[in-house]
């Protein structure tokens, strides 16, 4: 975790980029978030977690088209950076680590318990 | 990002009216604004503006250091003047810390006084007697105000230990010694070391000189006594070396390094008694805590009256404080010499800072520019100051730390000039550090304060066309800085030869007997009964056998180590004594006269045959003589000297055996067996090697006297010492003059080389138009001759009027004649000349054309 510093957020935020592929602007990975995780995003914490990411080198942007419906505005697509792969890998390895590593028995006993 | 953010919003909100209406979609839209106030969003993550100032106190650091490797001739002029500069001033600082520390040591210095007489005129004493029960007395009978005293009487001893034989100085004194003043004790107890007969404290040093060793407690050493012979005394105490000058043990430059208790005072002294009123110590004395001295001082006074209104009458006792004893003594000289030290010192660091003032501002010309556009570009006039404070003192810095270096190098030899050791580097206390930092940054900012004023003063438009005009004001300031330095440094330099003259008058002048080749020896065995002058006579003939000797004489009283032993009224017989004339009463033998060469005018001296002598004649000098009108064959009687008749029968030439101080006193010679004491055996030697000779004489001694020591000086080298002082202030002069020299020449160096680069294009003109090379150099100087003249018609009259006061000191002085004055400033005025034209020499030759097509 030391070596790629993504929060809980962010992660949640780098891997809709990463479903959305080519299309990943704020208002479309809002909505993914939205319909996906059935939690409401605020405009503000998604850009600030984007500006965060881009500016450890985990996403780049580039300006997208002017369409209409944004009064002449042009989209931010942001994809992912090779280090923001990384990045997100590291991150699943070390939970399917931790994963690994807790003994089945947990599980078990929890579900007697529940 | 604005544009995304507005364009996220406009899209959103044209969803959000399409689902559920305006009114909804309105709130939503004032929401998701109002979300978006958050740091990562309105204001970058990295702050755009720095929140200090930093980044500007780097930039001053890095301007000044470009500045500095930019211009470096002016640079290392400027380090190499102020290193001067501090060093001195450090080396002046360090030794009057050292001489303002004297006596602090002492426990509770500031209630300890020493007692002094105040005589009525024709009771004359030593000034620091007192009558001995006094002190005794005020302790008793006012516990509240006096605390403690100590008395002493100082004897010049031999101490024995195997075959070790030295000559010690003691104080014979009170058991209150170590206690009293604290003296710091390694071995032995302070309160009773002194309380037992037969105790002896010795320092560190006595101690490792007989023993090898400090632990020595309870050892015993061999003292001659003058009175009871060889005895026995045990060491009680060892205490630490004393700090050397205190007011103390060091009390008139004695020295005093073993201590004995007044238990023992009549084995030194036959017949004193302690509880008289009319026997005469010196004594110190406590004050308790908080004690006011005008209580004490009246309480002494009342004390005196009661129990000796005879002495009272004819002295007044009063109490010196012990804490600036030191400083204040023999008339405040050492403050003479420290006041004079630190304005010398003092005036050194002015001429440094001057010479950095004056190179500043001329070089910063060159620098009108840069500040124009500084202050163009926004710069304020306070961080221009602040651009040139730093340089300055960048520069003070790196002389400060060379300074340092300096010191550390040269203080052995200072300490060796000022006649006290300096302090290293490695012993400075906090406080002196503290002083260095602090000064080494006051001489930065002072000395770039008003290049740094003026120039940040200038308005911008001007000093970015680069004109000259606002440096007007600033070149008549530094042209007055250098009138200043050059009169200085010509005062003193001339006080400099005055000095150096009148002690050469000292040491070769005719001092009305031969001082060459005569050699004392003080550690004389003190018997002084029958059998002691006995031993004495045979042991001069023993010494007349060897070969190297001439003659000899055993006195009380010799060249460098003081006259006489005591001054007596001698009056005409009839005539009541206190019409007699004060005449110092010389103890000597029948071959005095032939030892030291002193012209006889009449009659004869005192008989060198002990059979063919007359008891109770004597001969005076030629000053006495005049004094009482005298002849040879008169019959005068001598106060205190008892009912004795004392016939002249004749008269020598005057001579001076102390120093030229003072004039030539009345004296009277009396044999030695009259007197009934003598101290020194004083023998002029036949020609030869010195060295030899003395060895020769030592071995002698050595057969004659086995258990004293050899101690002994030349007449001519002790009678140097007498002029120490004066010979420290020609030392220190002397060097001083060739620093403010070095200084004012490097300034003058500075000056001249940018005034010539600046002028470079103005004497191309000249020579185009037919100027020669002489009129060019004239025309540079012409500035500085102007300039010294300035500067000697003030510094002149200031040393005449200072050396001619000065010389008053003397009795015996040269007289200032005009080439003291002329000298100095002639040497002055040819190598500043000399700087100034080899200087501009290579401008003056130079092809114009070169000068001309630069631009």
């Amino acid at each position: 975790m030391k070596d790629f510093q993504l929060g809980e957020f962010e992660e949640i935020v780098i891997l809709t980029v990463g479903i959305l592929n080519n299309l990943a602007y704020s208002v479309a990975i809002k909505d993914e978030i939205e319909s996906r995780l059935t939690r409401t995003v605020s405009m503000g914490a998604l850009h600030t977690a984007l500006n965060r990411m881009e500016d450890k080198g985990y996403l780049k942007s580039y300006a997208g088209e002017a369409t209409e419906e944004r009064a002449g505005r042009p989209r931010r697509y942001f994809e992912i950076t090779a280090l923001g792969k990384k990045a997100i890998l590291h991150a699943k390895e070390t939970r399917d680590g931790l994963w690994n590593a807790i003994p089945k028995a947990i599980w078990q006993s929890s579900l007697a318990g529940s | 990002m604005l544009d995304y953010v507005e364009g996220d919003l406009m899209e959103v909100y044209g969803r959000r009216v399409k689902e559920s209406g305006k009114r909804k979609a309105d709130w939503k839209f004032i929401l998701d604004v109002l979300l978006l106030f958050r740091p990562g969003i309105i204001r970058p993550r990295r702050p755009y503006q720095n929140l200090n100032t930093y980044s500007m106190y780097k930039s001053y650091f890095k301007i000044a250091y470009r500045v500095i490797i930019r211009n470096k001739m002016y640079s290392a002029i400027h380090v190499f003047g102020l290193t001067i500069g501090v060093t001195f001033a450090l080396l002046i600082s360090v030794f009057i810390y050292g001489e303002v520390q004297v006596n602090q040591d002492l426990k509770d210095v500031d209630q300890l006084y020493l007692l002094e007489s105040r005589y009525r005129a024709g009771h004359e004493n030593f000034e620091w007697y007192s009558p001995a029960p006094l002190v005794e007395q005020a302790v008793e009978k006012y516990p509240t105000l006096f605390d403690e005293y100590y008395r002493f009487y100082d004897r010049n001893i031999t101490i024995s230990k195997e075959d070790k034989h030295f000559r010690v100085q003691s104080m014979i004194g009170d058991t209150s010694f170590l206690p009293l003043f604290g003296f710091t004790v390694l071995h032995g107890d302070a309160q009773t070391a002194l309380t037992a007969p037969n105790s002896i404290v010795i320092t560190e040093k006595i101690a490792s000189l007989y023993f090898g060793k400090a632990d020595v407690e309870g050892e015993t050493l061999l003292v001659s006594t003058e009175q009871n012979g060889l005895k026995e005394f045990q060491i009680t105490a060892v205490i630490a070396d004393l700090q050397k000058k205190n007011s103390v043990s060091d009390f008139m430059m004695m020295d005093a390094q073993v201590f004995l208790s007044f238990e023992n005072i009549r084995d030194f002294f036959n017949q004193v008694d302690i509880d008289n009123w009319s026997t005469d110590i010196i004594s110190y004395l406590k004050l308790t805590k908080g004690a006011s001295r005008q209580e004490a001082h009246s309480a002494i006074h009342t004390l005196l009256k009661d129990h000796a209104p005879l002495v009272a009458e004819r002295r007044s006792i009063e109490l010196n404080p012990l804490q600036d004893f030191y400083l204040k003594a023999n008339s405040g000289s050492v403050q003479k010499l420290v006041v004079s030290l630190a304005i010398v010192a003092f005036f050194i660091l002015l001429l440094a800072i001057v010479n950095f003032v004056n190179i500043s501002i001329a070089s910063s010309i060159s620098r009108l520019r840069e500040v124009g556009v500084r202050k163009a570009l926004g710069g304020m006039k306070q961080q221009v100051v602040i651009q040139f404070l730093c340089e300055s003192t960048i520069l003070s810095v790196i002389s400060g730390i060379g300074a340092l270096l300096f010191y550390q190098l040269s203080h052995g030899y200072f300490g060796d000039v000022l006649g006290s050791p300096l302090l290293s580097l490695a012993n400075f206390p906090l406080f002196l550090w503290g002083m260095i930092s602090a000064g080494v940054l006051l001489i930065g900012i002072l000395a770039g304060l008003y290049p740094s004023f003026y120039l940040s003063l200038t308005k911008p438009i001007e000093s970015l066309k680069g004109k000259l005009e606002s440096v007007k004001g600033t070149i008549r300031f530094s042209r007055s800085l250098i009138v200043i330095q050059f009169a200085v440094t010509i005062f003193i330099f001339i006080s400099a030869v005055v000095l150096s003259q009148q002690i050469s008058f000292f040491l070769e002048k005719d001092l009305g007997y031969n001082k060459s080749r005569v050699l004392v020896v003080d550690s004389v065995p003190r018997i002084f009964s029958e059998e002691g002058f006995q031993k004495m006579e045979s042991a001069k003939q023993e010494f007349l056998r060897s070969y190297r000797v001439q003659s000899a004489s055993l006195s009380w009283g010799a060249p460098g180590f003081g006259l006489s032993p005591v001054d007596a009224k001698i009056y005409p017989l009839g005539k009541s004594p206190d019409e007699g004339i004060r005449t110092a009463i010389s103890s000597v033998d029948g071959d005095y006269l032939n030892v030291f060469e002193i012209e006889m005018i009449d009659g004869r001296f005192l008989s060198a045959n002990e059979a063919a002598r007359i008891p109770n004649t004597i001969v005076i000098n030629k000053a006495a003589q005049k004094a009482m009108s005298l002849h040879v064959g008169d019959k005068v009687g001598i106060q205190n000297f008892g009912d004795v008749e004392y016939t002249v029968t004749g008269i020598v030439d005057d001579f001076n055996f102390e120093s030229l101080h003072t004039s030539v006193k009345p004296v009277a010679f009396m044999h030695n067996r009259d007197f009934g004491a003598f101290r020194y055996f004083s023998f002029k030697l036949e020609n030869g090697d010195l060295l030899e000779s003395v060895q020769e004489l030592e071995k002698l001694w050595k057969q004659v006297f086995p258990n004293d020591p050899f101690s002994y000086a030349f007449a001519d080298e002790r009678l140097q010492m007498l002029y120490t002082t004066e010979l420290q202030l020609k030392k220190g002069s002397s060097m001083a003059t060739v620093l403010m020299l070095i200084l004012v020449l490097t300034g003058v160096f500075g000056l001249v080389s940018l005034s010539v680069s600046k002028r470079s294009k103005e004497i191309g003109v000249r020579k185009v138009l037919g100027a020669s090379v002489f009129n060019i150099l004239a025309l540079i100087s012409r500035e500085y001759v102007l300039l010294m003249i300035l500067a000697v018609s003030l510094g002149a009259p200031l040393a005449y009027w200072f050396a001619s006061s000065w010389l008053e000191n003397f009795a015996f002085h040269i007289t200032l004649s005009w080439w003291m004055i002329a000298l100095p400033f002639g040497i002055v005025f040819l190598m500043t000349l000399v700087i100034v034209v080899s200087h501009s020499l290579r401008t003056a030759m130079s092809n114009p054309v070169n000068s001309l097509k630069s631009e």
